[in-house]
């Protein structure tokens, strides 16, 4: 017996195939093996926005070697420098003065 | 009568697969340094809550007898004691640069992370290391490059002496070529947490000088090791 549920409209989120084997243990014996699908669409969650916090640990891990205060920065766009590109200003007296 | 209550015992195929952590692993470490030598490498599959070493904080005692004299006897006993499956000494002897160790083990349902550690020679208390890198559970090939860790237990001298704890100096095992009579690098060991190595200083006198290795030869940059992980 396959059973199958549908819900248009939704986004597949569950596949459940669960095959069922039973069997007597009687003489006259009844076997009954059942097969079920079942197929569950739920609604796709709509995401909310949420407000993340971080911790965030930085351990100096050199030989002897002082580390400036860390700025520890969150941003979506840009960059604070590149490997192989001018530096900027901001990073020059970051990186010579702390 | 209902045929159903004479069913008395089902068996049941459980429909999804479970889920098991235990995984089929290969190990290959390469040493990638231009004169460097690990000794015997412990690779080991241990609980996330277990760790042998935690870079940033003092090392225990096993680490350093593995890392002053490349001794595994401590550490193979905490693994026996977390149930770790431990791939110990997968070389008898050293492994010098380009080479390779590889071994396979099955690790146990719970033995989730992988930590592989051996000494470097020549070295006061150099050590590459690995701590708890979560192995995956999909099938695929792996690969993790490996810091020289200082184990911050003994002041790099860059002597030759002794690989016991407590013991000033380097063990100078035959198949190094070392240098004598270096008047000593450092005698302080400021940082004693497990730290980046700062490296051999080296010098090129081998009959004196401050430091008995060699400049040209024992010194490296970091990565030193390459492990390669297969999941089969």
């Amino acid at each position: 017996m396959i059973k199958r549920l549908k819900l248009n409209k939704m986004r597949l989120a569950l596949l459940v195939g669960l095959p069922v084997l039973l069997s007597a243990c009687s003489d006259d014996e009844v076997e009954v093996i059942r097969e079920v699908e079942v197929i569950v669409e739920v609604p796709a969650p709509v995401p909310t926005p949420v407000d993340v916090s971080y911790a965030v640990t930085v351990t100096n891990l050199t030989n002897s070697q002082p580390l400036s205060p860390v700025a520890v920065v969150l941003h979506a766009d840009g960059h604070l420098f590149l490997i192989g590109e001018v530096p900027s200003v901001a990073l020059e007296q970051m990186a010579e003065g702390a | 009568m209902n045929k159903l209550t004479k069913i008395c015992a089902a068996s049941v195929l459980v429909f999804a697969s479970h889920h098991s952590f235990a995984a089929d692993v290969t190990i290959e470490i390469q040493n990638l340094t231009q004169g460097m030598y690990f000794t015997p490498i412990a690779a080991v599959a241990h609980t996330p809550e277990a760790s042998l070493f935690e870079v940033g904080e003092e090392a225990g005692a096993e680490i350093q007898e593995m890392a002053e004299g490349g001794s595994l006897a401590g550490l193979t006993t905490i693994a026996t004691s977390i149930s770790a499956d431990v791939l110990a000494e997968p070389t008898a002897g050293p492994l010098g640069p380009t080479q390779s160790v590889s071994g396979s083990f099955m690790t146990a349902d719970g033995n989730t992370v992988l930590s592989v550690v051996a000494m470097i020679l020549p070295s006061n208390d150099g050590f590459i290391g690995l701590d708890n890198w979560t192995i995956p559970t999909e099938a695929g090939t792996y690969t993790v490059f490996l810091n020289a860790y200082d184990a911050g237990t003994e002041a790099n001298d860059e002597l030759v002496g002794g690989g016991a704890p407590g013991t000033p100096g380097m063990p100078a095992p035959p198949f190094l070529t070392l240098g004598t009579g270096g008047s000593g690098v450092t005698a302080d060991s400021s940082n004693t947490n497990v730290h980046i190595h700062p490296g051999n200083i080296g010098d090129d006198d081998a009959a004196g000088g401050k430091s008995d290795v060699t400049n040209s030869i024992h010194r490296w940059l970091n990565p030193v090791a390459k492990v390669t992980v297969t999941v089969n």
